[in-house]
């Protein structure tokens, strides 16, 4: 079970089908979120990016085994002042495979340059794979009197 | 020269839309000239279609070039994955870098 350091502001928690379709929806989501959370322009910027790459791993190589499946994206502030976001998905996890990668695994390097604390790992007794990403709000934040 | 100028946001959704068309220009020996000053969202799907592209003029001696004046979100792409020299040289960045010879071995 995962404990929640939540703030004022509400979890974002979204589930949506693996399709590349559903990917813009949800950056738009977050990268809004990260602005009320307190992110200023540059760093929701980066927060989109990093967000998409992360749902294009899942639709691109989650599900390659089977017909589909889910992409889930949940985000909160933590009391450091940091936003979480982690994305989840349930598909076979990380396995070696030759798989044909269109972004020619530039994908994983963005995100770990972008955020401040970045992790992949096999999901913890369930199939799938999570991405964890952290971001200091401290990073061109903006005065928040909603969240702070 | 055909410029084409690329809007919106650019991810694995509409990956297929340029890969295609840049193939197109390149079997003809179009000249091509990417405007990316409004783009309000490009990926690393589309960064690797870019890199590919120029990598593929320099080798093929196809003109391909992609504008300085990119949108802010490009730029800041561009900066991450360092590939401002691969894409303009080490120029003032007035003009777009014209084909040279191909660096050793593409950007990371």
């Amino acid at each position: 079970m995962t404990t929640f350091h939540m703030s004022q502001q509400e979890m974002l928690d979204i589930r949506a089908p693996a399709r590349a379709e559903a990917i813009a929806g949800l950056r738009h989501q977050i990268a809004a979120y990260a602005q009320q959370a307190g992110a200023g322009e540059e760093l929701a910027d980066s927060i989109r990016l990093a967000v998409s790459e992360a749902l294009s791993n899942v639709v691109v190589h989650a599900y390659v085994d089977r017909d589909g499946g889910d992409m889930m994206l949940e985000a909160w502030r933590d009391e450091d002042a940091h936003l979480v976001i982690v994305v989840r998905d349930e598909g076979a996890g990380l396995v070696p495979r030759r798989a044909k990668t269109p972004g020619m695994g530039l994908g994983l390097v963005l995100m770990a340059q972008m955020a401040d604390g970045f992790t992949l790992c096999n999901r913890e007794g369930i199939p799938g794979t999570a991405v964890e990403l952290r971001f200091a709000l401290a990073r061109g934040a903006v005065p928040n009197p909603a969240t702070d | 020269l055909v410029r084409v100028k690329l809007t919106g946001e650019l991810d694995l959704a509409v990956a297929h839309l340029l890969g295609g068309r840049l193939s197109e220009f390149q079997d003809q020996q179009l000249a091509v000239r990417l405007d990316l000053s409004e783009l309000e969202f490009m990926d690393s799907i589309w960064l690797n279609l870019v890199v590919r592209a120029a990598d593929d003029a320099r080798r093929d001696g196809w003109r391909f070039e992609v504008e300085r004046d990119v949108s802010p979100p490009v730029g800041r792409l561009f900066e991450l994955a360092g590939i401002e020299s691969f894409l303009w040289g080490e120029n003032d960045g007035s003009e777009p870098r014209a084909n040279s010879r191909p660096p050793d071995r593409p950007p990371p």
